[in-house]
């Protein structure tokens, strides 16, 4: 799993020439996950300069490569590649596993969206985010609703996801 | 009429075994031995079907560790009509072989016993690994023909693993998905009765007055055989169950199943006392509560999408905000990764309500 931090544009191409990892074997089967994950976060001073577009064109060119270095390393093999915007962390994150995978690793429920849809969130929770900070209320010991501390309610949580299946033989 | 007369070489009735001659006294001395050592070692000699550890197989949600596997997991199958569908394990069988056979199939190796069948498509039937030649094709799923590259046969005692499903009889291994057959009572059968006829043939044809007795010892020898298998078989469900159980994960190599309940009991216990312990907490309205460990003060709240093996979100106050620093496990581990840029992000305090 990668981070990144963007400041500019140019920042990305570090992960358009990262070498794609498919070697688990024996014990590495967890970090298949984990292998060619990437986390990308928006600088403060990159909120306002970074459009949708532009990102949608990165992701796009990183398909492509993607799809160049599957089909160079691993020429009969398909990959899963899909994308999600974690609202939590704020970040843009992507991540290809081997084969076609049919039930992606996510505890919640997923709903398939476009990269376009995808993008958009990300920028624009990012940008409010750090425009208006995020509301919190912060309760202590010394305070009256301390002790109601209630589990909270499960609320069933769907996840937009962009899906595609890359060096597809079909 | 007299069977076995004595003075004539009967090594022909036995080619696989190689002798130059056998005389008729010493051909009923073996043929007797030879039932007693079938009858008593017929369930694990022939049972030589199985993977090393280590062997991917493929799961629903990518791939598994086939050690890491138990009783009641989801694995993907062919179904032989352009189709994987998903099937349950009822149970995985271990048992060492004394030979492993290395097959490299486009780049990926799988080590299995020799007596592990895989489908072979140009003769559409399954094929022991042990007649698996170079240059031969595989079936790989989702039904396309992958090409042998090499064979290594290595004399080695291995621990192998295998698995028996509920339907379908097949999955798939290593990182093209390798349709291979299942561990089942079928082919234990099959193998054991035409080794059984074999040697019926030899020895009806050698002594018909010893047979009715060493019938009886191999009669008797097989039906241990088969209680001995099934007491290893609930033996071995067992041990599933409680691995199932005990969440073991020592093993390593597998990605959390969010279906499986000791996930979500792991998960609970470490958030029932993060909660005891925490000496603030925090509401929001994007991802709910946060609480915060009093003793390293960072702020944890549980992770909604739940990608991997990620249950919580983990923060640090700074100055201007809550810096998201990483995902961490249902056992509150960190799950590590790699900067490759500047590092942090954070969320303004603007309109945080103290």
């Amino acid at each position: 799993m990668y981070f990144i931090t963007l400041n500019t544009l140019d920042d990305l191409d570090v992960i358009i020439h990262e070498p794609l990892h498919f070697d688990g074997h024996a014990s590495e089967v967890e970090d298949l996950l984990y292998q060619n994950m990437w986390c990308i976060m928006l600088a403060e001073s990159s909120v306002q300069q970074i459009a949708e577009k532009d990102m949608v064109f990165f992701l796009n060119n990183l398909l492509h490569e993607r799809s160049r270095q599957i089909k160079c390393q691993y020429p009969m093999m398909e990959a899963t590649f899909y994308a999600w915007f974690d609202s939590q962390a704020l970040q843009l994150r992507f991540d290809i596993l081997p084969g076609h995978v049919i039930d992606l690793p996510f505890k919640c429920a997923v709903r398939i969206a476009t990269l376009q849809a995808i993008v958009h969130n990300f920028i624009t929770t990012t940008g409010n985010v750090m425009c208006s900070g995020n509301t919190m209320e912060i309760i202590t010991p010394e305070n009256d609703t301390w002790e109601n501390d209630a589990d909270e309610k499960e609320e069933f949580f769907v996840l937009d996801v962009y899906v595609t299946i890359l060096n597809k033989h079909r | 009429m007299r069977f076995l007369p004595a003075g004539r070489n009967y090594a022909k009735f036995l080619p696989k075994f190689g002798f130059q001659s056998i005389e008729a006294k010493n051909l009923r001395i073996f043929i007797l031995f030879y039932a007693l050592f079938l009858s008593l070692f017929l369930p694990t000699t022939v049972a030589g079907e199985g993977f090393a550890a280590g062997t991917l197989v493929r799961i629903p949600t990518g791939y598994m560790c086939i050690q890491d596997l138990c009783a009641t997991d989801e694995i993907l199958v062919c179904t032989f009509d352009d189709s994987i569908v998903s099937a349950e394990i009822t149970h995985v069988t271990i048992h060492e072989v004394d030979t492993i056979v290395r097959l490299e199939v486009e780049g990926d190796i799988v080590e299995l016993a020799e007596d592990q069948l895989l489908f072979v498509p140009l003769q559409r039937t399954w094929i022991p690994a042990s007649q698996i030649h170079e240059g031969m094709y595989l079936l790989g799923a989702p039904l396309r023909a992958m090409q042998v590259q090499s064979v290594e046969r290595i004399d080695q005692r291995l621990q192998v693993y295998a698995l028996t499903l509920n339907e379908h009889h097949n999955y798939l291994v290593g990182k093209y998905g390798i349709v291979v057959h299942n561990f089942g009572s079928m082919v234990f059968g099959a193998v054991g009765a035409a080794e059984g006829l074999t040697f019926l043939n030899v020895f009806l044809a050698a002594n018909p007055l010893v047979a009715p007795m060493t019938i009886a010892v191999g009669g008797a020898g097989l039906i241990g055989g088969l209680i001995w298998k099934a007491i290893g078989e609930i033996k071995e469900s067992k041990k599933s169950y409680k691995k199932d159980k005990n969440n073991d994960k020592s093993s390593g190599g597998q990605p959390e199943d969010p279906k499986k309940p000791k996930n979500d009991n792991q998960d609970k216990d470490f958030l029932k006392s993060l909660k005891l312990r925490s000496d603030k907490r925090a509401r929001t309205n994007r991802f709910g509560n946060l609480y915060r460990d009093p003793k390293t003060k960072l702020w944890w709240s549980k992770d909604l999408a739940g990608h991997g093996k990620s249950c919580y979100k983990v923060f640090k106050e700074t100055a201007r905000g809550l810096e998201w620093i990483f995902d961490a496990t249902a056992e509150g581990l960190e799950i590590m990764g790699k900067h490759k840029g500047p590092t942090g992000l954070f969320i303004p305090y603007k309109e945080v309500i103290f």
